[in-house]
């Protein structure tokens, strides 16, 4: 508390846009009663503007710039522009295609839920989670550069199915490297579910009501909690996947997890829950999965492949790369259930090969604005951890 | 290439000495501990996070990330800096102590890579705003590059002459490396004989840099 003529005011201390626990580049400034955080601030702004730059792109070299906000789970995004760009279109996506874009979706979950949860148990204090969760990453990358040849931004989804298919051998591996997964999540929730420095730095902080969740926007895992005031309310149980079923989700019929406290505990219980559900599907997926196309028919959307007599004869596998394709003129909005929560794009095309305008609705920067009210009458290192523990990533709440 | 060798034929006496050049030594010192900054602002940063975790460790390359830029000698700048990030980036530059490096990592960092064509905000590349040392390309690199572009810095900084040529030459530091301590000063002082020391000096010859 500083004084200045008999006046006492807080003490602001700015958490700045460099800090090892920022999440990328965040910036809150808090005002401080003594060590009690009285008013969180964020400010944003810091990072890349995509949305402005898409307007100049095509829709297939759009692509690539929805990977780059949300960099931990970058299908999420890919699959949710080019559901747009195809509700758009109204064009068929072969059901192989679908399937594979649902494996490589929940690989991606958990591949963020590892990253989350453990970067946000490093933010806590413990370290060693995050280094046994990171060689499960690792594992989990091998399979995204096996597909589409990149680690993490692979512009593999695309507008009318998938960009390649999936190489020989590949499934095989993805169930051997399945079976083992599940007791990777039990040791990691051994180290921490049950721990008692754990549960004391998590419970009780950073409680949402079920009804500020709904207020403020939130969605995902932070909005399947609920606060121990109503203990009969079970929390919002809003999953995309369920309400609105697209691809064959509602063929693999995940169990949704619903918290009951609406704190940060809760919050990392369902988070390692949601991973073991998408395990599920993986290991379901691609037994079901149909032999047979990966991309539309539609010689305008999507190119020919390589290998095929087409490409070599015709012209017109060089009109998707240069000039693209046109869109027609209405608006959409497409959202998918993305590890984060519901990311959604809003693509307003004007008929023309390049998009009017690609509003991206972040899970994020919806999140992030619940800092304050999650973060009052709390200790700095709290505000920390709830910044991990929201999910943010400081590409999604800049876009 | 910095050589800083242990006598090999004498490993079994019980007094190791070794012949260098401070020059030698510091550099020596310098890139064998190379500790960065835990910056990043972009996708970039988790191939940095996957670099210090399990699978592509370099803490055995010596790196230490530390949190404060007072404690640090070398920003790997991974991601994209704006406009507004950039005075932020260039105070946390000026905040490390000298000897400091700088990896420009990753294409966002080098041009302004995607987001250089069209955008605002985005700064088109480091060397506007800090000295850089090592470029490494790529979107992301991946963490075998990274390591890459570490070994790259570190040939850099071993050729890094602090006492120009003439005086380099005859400037010797003598290592006196005591593997136990049983043995007492004076018995110590009685076995360094001359045909103890080894002499490296005719293998740090300047054009074995080449």
């Amino acid at each position: 508390m500083t004084t200045r003529n008999g006046q006492i005011k807080n003490f602001t201390l700015n958490s700045g846009p460099q800090h090892p626990a920022a999440h990328g580049v965040s910036r809150s400034v808090l005002e401080m009663n003594g060590e009690v955080v009285e008013r969180a601030e964020p400010h944003i702004g810091l990072l890349q503007g995509t949305e402005k730059l898409i307007e100049y792109k095509t829709y297939l070299q759009a692509l690539p710039y929805s990977d780059h906000p949300i960099y931990v789970s970058t299908m999420a995004q890919e699959h949710a522009h080019s559901s747009a760009v195809e509700t758009l279109l109204n064009c068929e996506v072969p059901l192989r295609a679908q399937y594979i874009r649902v494996l490589f979706r929940e690989i991606t979950r958990i591949s963020n839920h590892s990253l989350a949860s453990t970067t946000h148990a490093m933010d806590v204090g413990a370290s060693t989670p995050f280094l046994w969760a990171f060689e499960e990453r690792e594992k989990l990358l091998e399979f995204y550069e096996r597909v589409p040849g990149a680690r993490m931004h692979a512009s593999f989804i695309r507008p009318g199915g998938v960009a390649q298919d999936l190489p020989l051998g590949l499934c095989r591996d993805i169930s051997s490297s399945t079976q083992q997964f599940a007791s990777r999540i039990d040791e990691l929730e051994e180290m921490s579910t049950g721990n008692r420095i754990w549960k004391l730095r998590l419970v009780d902080i950073g409680t949402v009501t079920a009804q500020q969740a709904k207020d403020w926007g939130f969605s995902g895992v932070m909005l399947r909690v609920k606060w121990w005031a109503y203990p009969s309310q079970p929390g919002v149980c809003w999953d995309s996947r369920r309400a609105a079923p697209y691809d064959v989700h509602d063929q693999s019929d995940p169990d949704v997890p619903v918290g009951t406290r609406g704190d940060r505990y809760d919050r990392y219980c369902i988070r390692i829950e949601e991973m073991r559900q998408s395990v599920r599907i993986i290991v379901q997926c691609p037994n079901q999965m149909p032999s047979g196309m990966i991309k539309a028919d539609d010689r305008q959307l999507c190119p020919p492949s390589r290998g095929s007599s087409v490409y070599s004869t015709s012209i017109h596998h060089f009109e998707p790369y240069t000039e693209g394709f046109s869109v027609p003129a209405p608006s959409t909005y497409t959202a998918v259930e993305a590890p984060k929560g519901e990311f959604g794009v809003f693509l307003v095309s004007n008929g023309s090969n390049r998009p009017y305008r690609r509003k991206i609705r972040a899970p994020g920067s919806a999140h992030s604005q619940g800092l304050d009210s999650m973060s009052k009458h709390h200790m700095p290192a709290d505000v920390v951890t709830i910044i991990g523990t929201q999910d943010i990533v400081s590409g999604e709440v800049d876009r | 290439m910095n050589l800083v060798e242990l006598p090999l034929q004498h490993q079994t006496t019980s007094n190791s000495i070794i012949s260098t050049t401070s020059n030698y030594l510091s550099n020596w010192s310098r890139i064998s501990s190379l500790w960065p900054l835990i910056y990043g602002t972009s996708c970039c940063f988790i191939e940095f996070a996957s670099l210090i975790r399990s699978r592509f460790d370099f803490d055995r390359y010596g790196l230490v990330p530390r949190s404060s830029p007072r404690q640090a000698d070398l920003i790997l700048t991974a991601g994209t800096v704006t406009m507004k990030m950039a005075p932020s980036l260039v105070r946390n530059y000026e905040q490390m102590p000298e000897p400091k490096y700088v990896i420009a990592m990753g294409a966002c960092t080098i041009t302004g890579g995607m987001f250089g064509t069209d955008l605002y905000s985005t700064v088109r590349g480091f060397n506007k705003l800090i000295p850089v040392d090592v470029y490494l390309p790529g979107c992301l690199p991946k963490p075998e590059e990274i390591i890459d572009a570490i070994m790259k810095l570190r040939k850099k900084i071993s050729l890094f002459l602090k006492i120009k040529s003439c005086i380099n030459r005859r400037i010797d530091v003598l290592l006196l490396i005591l593997p136990s301590t049983q043995y007492s000063y004076w018995k110590l002082r009685s076995r360094i004989t001359l045909s103890n020391i080894i002499y490296f000096r005719d293998t740090f010859c300047e054009k074995d840099f080449k």
